[in-house]
């Protein structure tokens, strides 16, 4: 048998193992009891149609179709472990260390200006550059103002959305201002060794504020992923047990 | 309209007729199609879960039968979707049938 051939799950826990590999503890944890239950259901329901237990198992366990895909699609609709971690770790610095993030902005953007300014070559098409720099600090205040506020549900969507805005403008003011600093040395007569450097650190500059640009952006598909399920990254706060009750006659 | 979105609607459907849980909603879908759409559960929960998500169901678990079920309910946008959804497909199809009959 060839070893590239896929492996089937063998039994449930191998299913759940392999459809929850990579998601967050509280996805895994919903996944797992939706399943199971509907697992077990599925048992019952083969086992009455007249199949033996172990049947009755691999049928049902056959119904939950490939774990490899349901992996996929769950991640689609469940945060993985990696991006709870991202928005954990967004809500937790908003909560700590306010006024020390919002004093580093700050100063960030001051530096970021003076730099800017130029009062002998001001031009007008800096405008656009000027507003970012100073949108910088106020959206990360919106955002920790927003992360503080711990009663509202869709707050970590809000805090997800105003950083990746917030990281999105670090990207473009860092790309523009590298390219201000190292202008291309248009004398090459200076030396292949200077050109060399220039070119070694633009292109430093350059990676650098497109791995910000990108991880603004994927930034703002996790807050797109952070729907009104809240599961995810809070816990079982759902709705109450009674809220929902069984109008039809359940199936035995 | 993609499978997604068709087995969305089917979901919400279902559910426009009152709470069910997933194995019930499988069940009822494969019957009311004769055999004919026989969703993976592999395909159903993520697709639950992401209406759930959407804002368009929401759910809340009951313990019956020594066994701990999920509910899925429709929220009153669930049901405005419903009412779009059904519209588009009718006339989707509605479409495609006149254009098979011709031929």
């Amino acid at each position: 048998m060839s070893i590239l051939k896929r492996r089937r799950a063998q039994n449930l826990s191998e299913w759940l193992h392999i459809a929850t590999g990579k998601l967050a503890p509280m996805a895994v944890w919903r996944i797992s009891t939706d399943i199971t239950s509907h697992y077990e259901e599925a048992v019952e329901g083969h086992i009455e149609s007249g199949l033996p237990m172990c049947a009755a198992q691999a049928a049902a366990l056959a119904d939950l179709g490939d774990a490899k895909a349901a992996a996929r699609r769950f991640r689609r609709e469940h945060l993985t472990r990696g991006e709870f971690r991202s928005v954990s770790g967004l809500l937790r610095s908003g909560r700590c260390n306010w006024l020390g993030q919002v004093v580093a902005t700050a100063l960030f953007c001051l530096v970021c200006f003076i730099s800017f300014l130029d009062l002998r070559q001001f031009r007008t098409t800096n405008i656009l550059l000027y507003v970012v720099v100073a949108l910088l600090p106020v959206l990360r205040i919106i955002a920790l103002a927003l992360a503080r506020y711990e009663s509202a549900v869709p707050t970590p969507r809000l805090v997800v959305l105003m950083t990746s805005v917030n990281t999105f403008g670090y990207g473009i003011l860092a790309l523009v201002q590298w390219t201000n600093l190292f202008p291309i040395p248009l004398t090459l007569g200076s030396g292949l060794v200077v050109f060399f450097w220039w070119l070694v650190i633009h292109l430093f500059g350059i990676a650098c504020s497109l791995w910000v640009l990108r991880y603004s952006l994927r930034l703002f598909r996790l807050r797109n992923k952070l729907g009104t399920m809240t599961d995810d990254w809070m816990g079982a706060t759902g709705t109450a047990q009674s809220e929902i009750p069984p109008d039809k006659p359940v199936a035995s | 309209m993609s499978d997604k979105g068709s087995l969305a609607t089917l979901i919400l459907q279902n559910l426009s007729r009152g709470p069910n849980h997933g194995y019930r909603i499988a069940q009822e879908i494969k019957a009311q199609s004769k055999g004919v759409l026989d969703f993976k559960e592999g395909t159903l929960y993520p697709a639950l879960h992401g209406l759930e998500g959407k804002g368009l169901i929401s759910s809340a678990t009951r313990e019956e039968n020594q066994r701990t079920r999920r509910y899925y309910k429709l929220t009153e946008k669930g049901r405005k979707s419903l009412v779009r959804e059904r519209e588009e497909w009718l006339q989707f199809s509605g479409a495609i049938s006149l254009i098979l009959k011709e031929a």
